[in-house]
């Protein structure tokens, strides 16, 4: 092990996190109140990371809340449909630490720090009812709305999210029909709660965690970026970070908590670990793999399970900060009615409403002529489409910008104009308006998943919410990007059931803990279920806090003992 | 629809006030976020905005139609989105409350159309009122620290026989000699609270260097890639020479005086200061005028910038010792031109 120890350190905490979204400030808060000390160094000039970017769902099988409305569920049922999901690829150590510590860090932040959460109604797990163990609803919570104003000097230092309306709790955009149904929404709900600061989802949910880190007085400190971890010949003791351009070495006298998210804004991260070539991001550009060149430093093992990459596009003139454009995720429009997501040949290559399908059939290799047979890629829609519903921030009957989309008047015009096969296109538009017809898709299924048909459909349409034809000119085609996974990633460090990383020798390394989106997703494998990561920043910072305070959690031995493991 | 109406008073003459706010493009540099502001005729103008708000920071261009000038009391505008369904106006209107002070009133609204116009009401409501209140106490200090010194009259509208009326016109015939009378009605402006990194202060003070070493050799071509195009010099003090002068007068002064002062000004830079969006200069000139008489005075400029261009320079300079050496000379020069 290397020795870097410095001639003075100009900070000092027992537990020092790295990132302030979910995972970095769980950590901070659970080791203060188990005693240590503790301080949080944020890269950018805003709290919350990428938590506070997110539709701030949190999926926990077992929870509490389920159980108070009556609805049967248990951690163990949770492990199981996660374990059978994973396909082989994840740890089931590792799948049961985070399935039996997910529902107690719940609990905890919500006794301690005034976290107050709420199960989500009728939103259901991904593979309901395909799987057994999957549940119709009562695993997602979200956040009640955050009185944004008692964050005092930190309201606006606190992130909001450019993706996600925060305004409105998941039930209420339910009620009003959904994400496709924007037009139905209640906006007066949306206006007070804007005028109040009032924030739901991501933005709402980090806010709690912010607001808990400030009421401890645990120092926050922004525009401090970590270039390398300090280590004492045998352990990681601190860091050496800087700031204004001047170096600031923190000692950190338990641990190091590193939760800085994935590395999707490295391109060369995003292609060698995560397969994913010259994608999009939707993320803050300081998402960069700091993590790996952090505990790399330190021997930590790098492991990655099979993930997919998304897809989004970009609406003219929405910057994410200055200088960066903003990149928005397709994943709620493509399985909309009167839209079908096609490739060069016109040709469909999946169920549009369920993102798992398409994501996977996206990055698939034809060995024969070595390329990606379903990329590039176009989302086509008609004129029912644009009237009825929102397209990323373009809203129902807002004009197609021409630098976003394609417009004509019929589709082999517009086959024609994007260069796409236009009799392809032409067949494919025929035999799906058919199946709109009976309401079924024998080719992909659309419309057969409920979560799909809530989050990418219109659930008001019957009988199937992801179907509709494609009959009305003018028609549009939007070409994609491939995006990376919003934070969700491949590869990460690999880390023990108390969060420490792990080297390549397969042991802790003393004094470094990773939490979040950093961690390796041995605890889900090949799975990926939207609500799964806000629930790991959290597990992740109470194990970590926990163990680094000197009070580690001993519910992981007790559950396997407890199933005879 | 949301409406939000606002009073103040401004320390100023009602007709003053009106010389400020009569110009589009002023209106266009106070609103925070206003990238640019192209004057398509009269009574319209393109504005480019920037405005941050949930997370992203969007572009919004603003058609902006000003339906009747009736200065001094009242302007009526209306302006719509390019873009999003949201149109909306407003009207100023001032009135007389003393000799050195002016009662405004701002009513503007904004109204959301189309199938999603709550939507755009909702996102605009928390937006409005801030920006109206940052807008109008932006107009207020621009406005009183544009008249806080006697205006320097405009050669167009002075109609007296002032000699600085003379010089003005004779300042103008020359710029228009030498340039043509070229000028882009496009203005930039910026939110004056952005670019106050280091990096900024360093770029602006390479500006200011050049402008002067610019000055100082008589190159207004120069000088004039330094200055925005709405930027004005306010030579501080109450003589002859005090006063504003804007980008036209500015450059026709620097390329005119190699004939007051054929050595040039010879600037020898004693300090420079550069803070956030400010360059102060303090330098010694070194010249000798065309008859021969030595010039050397001291100066101190405040300069003021915004995206990367020079807005305005406080000028502090022995204006006893200019209009002693210079004067005379402006006034022989002014005399053996021809009216036009």
């Amino acid at each position: 092990m290397i020795r870097n120890l410095p001639a003075k350190w100009d900070l000092e905490a027992d537990v020092v996190s790295i990132g302030s979204g979910g995972g970095g400030l769980c950590a901070a808060i659970t080791a203060h109140d188990n005693g240590a000390s503790a301080v949080v160094l944020e890269r950018s000039d805003q709290v919350g990371g990428v938590t506070a970017y997110s539709m701030g769902e949190v999926w926990i099988p077992g929870n509490h809340h389920a159980a108070a409305l009556g609805i049967k569920d248990s951690a163990e049922s949770g492990y199981r449909y996660i374990k059978g999901l994973s396909m082989g690829y994840g740890h089931d150590t590792a799948m049961l630490n985070q399935a039996v510590h997910a529902p107690v860090a719940l609990k905890y932040f919500e006794d301690r720090i005034g976290l107050k959460m709420c199960a989500i109604r009728k939103l259901p797990d991904y593979y309901y009812p395909h799987v057994e163990d999957s549940l119709a609803e009562g695993r997602y919570l979200e956040a009640l709305p955050f009185p944004a104003a008692t964050l005092g000097e930190w309201q606006f230092k606190t992130r909001v999210s450019p993706h996600v309306p925060y305004s409105m709790t998941h039930d209420e955009i339910f009620d009003n029909g959904g994400l496709a149904n924007m037009i139905n929404w209640d906006f007066s709900v949306m206006s007070e709660r804007l005028s109040k600061d009032e924030r739901c989802a991501g933005p709402g949910l980090a806010a709690y965690f912010v607001k808990g880190v400030l009421d401890r007085k645990i120092p926050l400190l922004t525009g401090v970026n970590a270039e390398e971890l300090v280590v004492d010949g045998s352990r990681v003791v601190g860091l050496r970070a800087t700031r204004d351009g001047k170096d600031f070495f923190v000692k950190a006298n338990r641990g190091v908590v590193i939760a800085v998210s994935s590395y999707e804004r490295n391109p060369d991260f995003a292609k060698t670990l995560g397969h994913q070539l010259n994608p999009v991001s939707m993320v803050m550009p300081g998402i960069d793999g700091a993590h790996l060149r952090l505990a790399g430093q330190a021997g930590a093992r790098v492991a990655r399970v099979p993930d997919v990459s998304m897809l989004g596009f970009h609406v003219p003139g929405e910057e994410q900060e200055e200088g960066v454009p903003l990149w928005r995720g397709a994943l709620p429009f493509l399985g909309l009615p009167h839209t079908v997501l096609v490739n060069r040949a016109g040709k469909r290559f999946s169920n549009e409403a369920f993102y798992r399908s398409v994501y996977f059939a996206l990055d698939i290799i034809d060995g024969a002529t070595q390329t990606h047979p379903n990329f590039p890629c176009w989302a086509v829609f008609d004129s029912q489409a644009r009237e009825k519903y929102p397209f990323g921030s373009l809203m129902p009957g807002q004009e197609m910008p021409e630098e976003l989309g394609t417009t004509a008047d019929s589709i082999e015009a517009l086959a024609d104009k994007i260069g796409v096969d236009v009799h392809g296109l032409a067949a494919t538009v025929a035999a799906f308006n058919g199946y709109c017809e009976t309401g079924d898709d024998p080719e992909f299924k659309r419309g057969t998943f409920p979560w799909g048909a809530l989050m990418c459909g219109d659930p008001t349409r019957k009988p199937n919410a992801n179907l509709g034809p494609l009959l009305k000119p003018p028609f549009y085609a939007v070409q994609l990007h491939r995006m990376a996974g919003g934070g969700i990633c491949a590869a990460g460090v690999v880390a023990d059931h108390h969060c420490r990383a792990i080297g390549w020798d397969n042991k802790p390394i003393e004094g470094l803990y990773v939490a979040g989106n950093s961690v390796a997703r041995l605890d889900n494998g090949a799975l990926m279920q939207s609500g799964i990561t806000n629930a790991r920043g959290m597990t992740h910072g109470y194990l970590a806090g926990r163990h680094a305070a000197g009070n580690p959690s001993d519910l992981l031995q007790k559950e396997m003992d407890r199933l005879g493991l | 629809m949301i409406e939000a109406e606002k009073s103040f008073v401004i320390g100023a003459p009602i007709d003053s006030v009106w010389d400020y706010v009569r110009d589009i493009g002023k209106w266009a540099s106070l609103l925070p976020g206003c990238r640019e502001c192209a004057i398509i005729d009269e009574h319209n103008s393109r504005w480019t905005i920037k405005v941050g708000a949930g997370g992203l920071v969007k572009t919004v261009n603003v058609l902006v139609c000003v339906e009747k000038w009736d200065g001094p009391e009242r302007v009526n505008f209306t302006y719509k989105l390019e873009s999003e369904p949201v149109v909306g106006g407003g009207c100023y209107i001032a009135s007389k409350a003393g000799p050195q002070a002016t009662d405004v009133r701002l009513q503007l609204r904004v109204e959301g159309s189309g199938p999603m116009a709550p939507m755009w009401e909702a996102v605009c409501k928390p937006l409005f009122n801030p920006l109206a209140g940052a807008f109008t106490e932006k107009l207020k200090t621009e406005i009183e620290q544009y008249v806080g010194v006697p205006a320097l009259p405009d050669a167009d509208n002075s109609g007296s026989g002032s000699v600085m009326a003379v010089v003005v016109r004779w300042l103008r015939k020359l710029w228009l000699a030498v340039a043509g009378g070229n000028q882009s009605q496009s203005l930039r402006s910026q939110e004056l609270l952005a670019n106050k990194d280091k990096v900024m202060s360093e770029q602006n003070k390479q500006v200011v260097l050049k402008f002067i070493n610019a000055m100082g050799s008589s190159d207004g071509a120069t000088a004039a890639t330094c200055l925005a195009q709405d930027a004005f010099t306010l030579a501080k003090g109450f003589g002859k020479f005090a006063g504003i002068r804007r980008y036209d007068t500015i450059v026709g002064t620097i390329d005119a005086f190699k004939q007051l002062v054929p050595t040039g000004l010879r600037p020898d830079i004693k300090s420079v200061t550069a803070e956030s969006d400010r360059v102060v200069v303090e330098f010694e000139g070194n010249a000798t005028t065309c008859d021969g008489k030595p010039y050397n005075n001291q100066y101190c400029m405040v300069f003021t910038l915004a995206d990367g261009k020079i807005k305005q320079v406080n000028e502090y300079f022995c204006t006893i010792l200019a209009e002693d050496v210079l004067w005379p000379l402006i006034e022989k020069m002014a005399d053996a031109i021809p009216q036009s």
